[in-house]
């Protein structure tokens, strides 16, 4: 059997150019990044440890603890998509961005790692109007089409703030 | 005889004679009380006397009676029998003792009893009363004991009462007045007066001692009980004696507080002290005060125990027990102390001493207003000291009882011996009587039972000797009588009879003549034999013929009378009777008749001569019986006579026959003449037929030879008629003779057939033979087969085995496989954990600026290859995934060949089945061809023995042939023989005519 990915050249020098983004998957197929400067920490929490909270935004599925401080955590996929994220899975790929003052926790249904893209962000076309307002555009990389997330947009979301 | 003597106390108390009477046996005692006045009689009666010989002379009448009642006396035995009352073993120890023994026993015993019973009641009594006056006298002097120490007590209580009112004490004005010295000079002052005290302290409420006389007394008496009880109940106290702390010494203390008479208030305590030891001296000089004035017992030793058992006063000699428990010293008094109550005595060994003492002991009572002492007082005494009296009471008791009581047992003695002497001598008497010297006899005094006795006795003794002296006569002269028989009757003949018998009557009855007289046919007589003493007339063969004798008596002889004659003249005989007698100078004589069957043979007559005679009883009757012995060897005499006369006659008869004889051999002689013809066969001869024996055998052969003459004739006849009959046989003879030859050719021809039938039954049995070797051969294959399959069963068996194991293997890869893919798992999600902190790592990076740059770069680098290994952790997963789906495959597969193997076994299975029934047909198969074989076998045996039956039949046909021929042959002799019995029969003659 070949299996090239199980012997991976460990000190493969790679080139450093370029914005740094976290990148993960919004949904099952849907990647997408968002600029590492507004991420704070990410982390893998059990579903169990967030607390649902009554009279709230679909989106927002409960508080949690962490280092002694709250944050709500938002179901980013819902929120962009309105598709819940995988409600079988045992555990939440969390996010906490920063935006300003405002931390948020969002839940994707995984974080890929960090990249480094050189930014010809192309604008969006017309069509998908929930996600559009979130979005500064796409970029383009090893035929994939990766989804460049507004944070500010995500902070000031109104379905957040509509209730 | 015991039982007897208490159920009548009236005899036992009056005199001895009654109890002689009782010990001579019980029927004398009851016949003494039935007739009250046969006791004066037995008072006045004298004893034996030998100068005064009382034999008896009673007449026989008289003599009955007594002997019929000693008769009743002699039953010692029942006597006893009736008194069933007596153990069995005692009476025969009793009946054992003479009399003489038993009566003085009685008398000794029932005489000094009393007096030893009265003594020994007397010096009982005496002795218990001196105890009991002694007791009494010790226990109240326990209970004075008791009282004193009461008394002793009560005092301290009063006196320290007194001493506590003392002014000097108790008014504080005085007492502010007086010194202290002064006020210890009045305590010391107060002690001289009143002895007893060794101490006396006044001690403030605190406990300090304010004054104290000399002596020593504890600093501090605070913690003294008296002390703080006196202070609470304002009350004076007394304890009972204890150990004094300082001194050592048993002591009283007496505490009373000291009231200030203004105020009311206890401001001192005054207590005294004094030692027991005191009290002690006090009592026991009191003790031998008593003793000294003039009690008569030693001095009384006093003693106090306290509730603790220990004893606190003793006696001045014995000072060492106090102190120690009661138990050692008075070990059984000592447990009676013990919540007693009451005043007791009791006799106990001193422990220390060993010495017995009369203790008496008593409770001290609760003394005045104080609590319960449980103290006893015990005053004892040495009980050799206490019972001196009653030891002296005891020898003068004892001396006194024995001498009066041997004194007595001496009179009652020889008063029972002189009593019982007759009684000894009859008993004396009566044994030698016993022995056999029948001259013994008592001398008689006096008219009591006891001389009624000896004169029985003696009467008893005559009776014996009498009767002794008949028994001799009576033996004597049955054995004369004996001899005499005998001597008669050894001859048989009849003069040798006569003779004998007159001889021997005469010698025994010593009478000078004896004749016997033999009646003749006329009733006339003559005397047949005589035996005389020499001197007198001689009287044989003289005939009598007395006409006045013969009528009178000789039917009174017949009837068997014997008359005895004293004296002829006095006997009242006629004068012809006389006279006759005369004739042989009789004076006495002794008739007696000898009879034979009734019939009056003859008289046996004894004479005497000389003197008259009185004829004894005796010897008429010897006479008689010897007369009759005569009359019985007569009559043998006469039956011999008798049977010599027979066989005279008897000889004459046999002279007759020979005449008879000879006339009838010559008629024979004639007869036989007669028929000598016939033996030559002439069968027509007659013997002459006569009168007598003869003829009737002539006439008998006269019809033997016509009998035989038919007889010849028939012969004839006979033997002709075989020839005839024995010609026509031959022929058929012939023909049977041919007949069995043909018989015999036939069964050759069978037994040829027989044998072509045996040859077609082997081939028959070869042809089954060979069947069963092929069905064998069949058979043996199938079983071949069978083990051949056996062998597949097993080959598939342990196939399903291997595919099992390998089934278990393949469970075992599924298994890790999926440990794998667990491990993968584990290592995806490390990776996954890298992964998020390798971002956060270069979070943190970009977050430190420009310094954290190289930083974020290496995190970057991490998450990368956290993401890379993740992947790879995808790629193992999807391996293991195919690993284990095949694997599935592989035990779906495995499943399928076990079914298919499980299959394979059953198919294996039924083939062997079928093989089997292969298997058992060819053997039935071959068991068929066998039972076909064996069959044939019987089948082929059959047919030999057939055969063999067939071979024996043409033999047997063979000699029938053979003994056809044979017949013929004898019919052929038997007609040579017929021939030759014609010409025989042909020599006798039968007709007179040829």
């Amino acid at each position: 059997m070949d299996i090239p990915i199980l012997t991976p050249q460990l000190h493969q020098p790679k080139t450093s150019v370029g914005e740094s983004y976290l990148r993960f998957q919004l949904n099952e197929d849907t990647p997408a990044v968002l600029l590492m400067k507004y991420v704070q920490e990410v982390l893998i929490i059990s579903t169990g440890r967030i607390t649902p909270i009554p009279n709230m935004p679909e989106c927002i599925l409960g508080l949690f603890n962490r280092r002694n401080r709250i944050f709500w955590a938002i179901d980013l996929a819902f929120m962009l998509t309105s598709q819940p994220v995988d409600a079988s899975s045992q555990q939440y790929h969390v996010m906490i961005i920063r935006v300003g003052e405002t931390p948020l926790s969002l839940i994707v249904r995984e974080i890929k790692g960090t990249i480094r893209l050189v930014s010809d962000l192309q604008p969006l076309e017309e069509g998908t109007a929930t996600i559009q307002p979130y979005l500064q555009g796409y970029i383009w990389q090893h035929q994939e089409k990766l989804l460049v997330l507004n944070a500010e947009a995500i902070v000031h979301s109104p379905s957040l703030y509509n209730y | 005889m015991l039982k007897q003597l208490y159920t009548r106390p009236v005899y036992i108390t009056t005199s001895f004679i009654v109890v002689e009477q009782i010990l001579i046996g019980a029927d004398m005692a009851t016949r003494f009380k039935q007739e009250p006045t046969s006791r004066h009689k037995y008072k006045k009666a004298s004893h034996l006397n030998d100068s005064t010989r009382n034999t008896p002379q009673m007449p026989s009448s008289s003599v009955q009676h007594p002997l019929s009642g000693l008769d009743n006396h002699q039953i010692p035995t029942q006597q006893s029998n009736q008194n069933s009352v007596f153990d069995q073993l005692g009476l025969s120890f009793w009946q054992r003792l003479s009399l003489k023994t038993k009566a003085t026993t009685l008398a000794i015993t029932l005489s000094t009893l009393p007096i030893i019973v009265l003594g020994a009641t007397a010096y009982y009594i005496t002795s218990k009363t001196i105890t009991n006056n002694v007791t009494q006298q010790q226990q109240a002097r326990a209970i004075a004991l008791a009282d004193q120490f009461d008394n002793f007590i009560s005092q301290r209580y009063l006196d320290i009462q007194n001493l506590a009112q003392s002014s000097v004490l108790n008014d504080p004005t005085v007492r502010a007045v007086v010194s202290t010295q002064s006020k210890e000079l009045s305590l010391e002052q107060y002690i001289k007066n009143n002895p007893g005290y060794d101490n006396i302290a006044v001690i403030d409420p605190a406990g300090q001692v304010i004054l104290q006389t000399a002596g020593e007394g504890i600093a501090n008496y605070s913690n003294v009980d008296y002390f703080q009880q006196s202070i609470q109940t304002k009350r004076p106290v007394v304890t009972p004696p204890r150990k004094s702390l300082l001194t050592g010494e048993y002591s009283i203390y007496a505490a009373a507080p000291v009231i200030n008479t203004t105020t009311g208030e206890v401001f001192a305590v005054v207590r005294s002290r004094t030692p027991v030891q005191y009290f002690n001296e006090i009592l026991h000089a009191e003790a031998k005060n008593l003793a000294q004035s003039g009690n008569r017992f030693g001095v009384e030793e006093y003693f106090a125990v306290n509730d603790l058992g220990k004893v606190v006063v003793a006696p001045t000699e014995h000072l060492d027990y106090i102190g120690e428990d009661a138990q050692a010293v008075f070990p059984r008094v000592a447990p009676r102390l013990i919540n007693n109550t009451s005043v007791g005595s009791l006799i106990d060994r001193d422990r220390v001493e060993r010495q017995q003492y009369l203790v008496a002991y008593t409770p001290i009572q609760q003394i005045e207003s104080q609590t319960a002492l449980n103290w006893s007082a015990m005053v004892a005494l040495p009980t050799a000291q206490v019972f001196a009296a009653r030891q002296g009471l005891f020898l003068p008791f004892f001396l006194g009882t024995t001498v009066f009581t041997i004194l007595v047992g001496a009179i009652a003695a020889h008063l029972v011996n002189r009593a019982l002497r007759p009684v000894v001598n009859a008993s004396l008497a009566v044994q030698k009587l016993g022995e056999g010297n029948l001259n013994t006899r008592l001398s008689v005094q006096g008219k009591d039972e006891l001389a009624v006795l000896g004169s029985n006795i003696n009467v008893m003794a005559n009776q014996l000797q009498s009767l002794l002296r008949q028994q001799e006569e009576v033996t004597e002269q049955a054995q004369l009588f004996a001899d005499v028989t005998f001597r008669i009757r050894r001859s048989l003949n009849v003069d040798d009879i006569l003779k004998t018998a007159v001889k021997e009557v005469r010698k025994v009855l010593k009478s000078d003549r004896v004749v016997i007289y033999q009646f003749n046919s006329d009733l006339s007589g003559t005397i047949v034999a005589e035996a005389v003493a020499p001197g007198w007339t001689q009287a044989l063969s003289d005939t009598i013929d007395d006409p006045c004798f013969k009528d009178r008596h000789i039917q009174q002889y017949k009837n068997g009378r014997v008359r005895a004659i004293d004296n002829i003249h006095q006997a009242g005989l006629t004068d012809c009777h006389i006279k006759s007698l005369e004739r042989f100078e009789v004076k006495a004589n002794l008739v007696a008749p000898i009879l034979k069957d009734n019939q009056l043979l003859g008289l046996l007559i004894a004479h005497q001569c000389a003197t008259t005679r009185a004829w004894q009883q005796a010897e008429i009757d010897l006479f008689t019986q010897l007369a009759t012995q005569i009359g019985f060897a007569l009559d043998q005499a006469y039956l011999l006579e008798q049977v010599e006369k027979a066989r005279a006659v008897a000889e004459e008869a046999s002279g007759d026959q020979r005449q008879q004889k000879e006339s009838l051999q010559q008629q024979l002689i004639g007869l036989l003449s007669d028929v000598e013809q016939a033996a030559q066969g002439n069968l027509t001869v007659r013997a002459e037929v006569t009168a007598g024996e003869i003829g009737t055998v002539a006439d008998f052969f006269n019809s033997i030879i016509e009998s035989l003459r038919q007889l010849a004739t028939n012969v004839k006849t006979a033997a002709s008629q075989v020839n005839f009959a024995v010609a026509e046989n031959q022929g058929a003879m012939h023909q049977l003779a041919d007949q069995a030859s043909q018989q015999a050719e036939a069964i050759a021809h069978s037994l040829d057939s027989l044998a072509h039938m045996t040859d077609s039954i082997q081939a028959v049995a070869a042809s089954a033979h060979q069947a069963a070797e092929v069905t064998r051969t069949a058979s043996l294959t199938a079983q071949v087969g069978g083990v051949a399959m056996n062998h597949t069963v097993d080959s598939i068996l342990n196939l399903r085995q291997t595919v099992a194991t390998t089934a278990g293997k393949v469970r075992q890869l599924s298994e890790s496989s999926q440990q794998i893919s667990k491990v993968v798992s584990l290592i995806n999600q490390i990776a996954l954990q890298t992964n998020v902190l390798a971002i956060n790592a270069s979070i943190e990076a970009n977050r430190a600026g420009e310094e954290g740059r190289g930083f974020a770069l290496v995190a970057e680098e991490i998450g990368e290859l956290a993401s890379q290994s993740s992947a790879a952790t995808k790629e193992i997963e999807q391996i293991v995934e195919n690993i284990q789906r095949e694997t599935v495959e592989v035990a779906h597969a495995m499943e399928l060949g076990t079914n298919q193997v499980i299959e394979g076994t059953n198919l294996v299975e039924d083939t062997k089945k079928n093989l089997r029934k292969i298997f058992d047909g060819s053997r039935q198969i071959d068991q068929l061809v066998q039972s076909i074989s064996h069959a044939t076998i019987a089948q082929a045996q059959t047919s030999q023995q057939v055969t063999q039956l067939i071979k024996e039949i043409a033999l047997i046909s063979e000699q029938t042939a053979n003994s056809a021929r044979q017949v013929f042959g004898s019919l052929q002799e038997t007609t040579t023989v017929a021939q030759q019995l014609q010409v025989s029969v042909g020599v006798f003659k039968v007709d007179d005519e040829s």
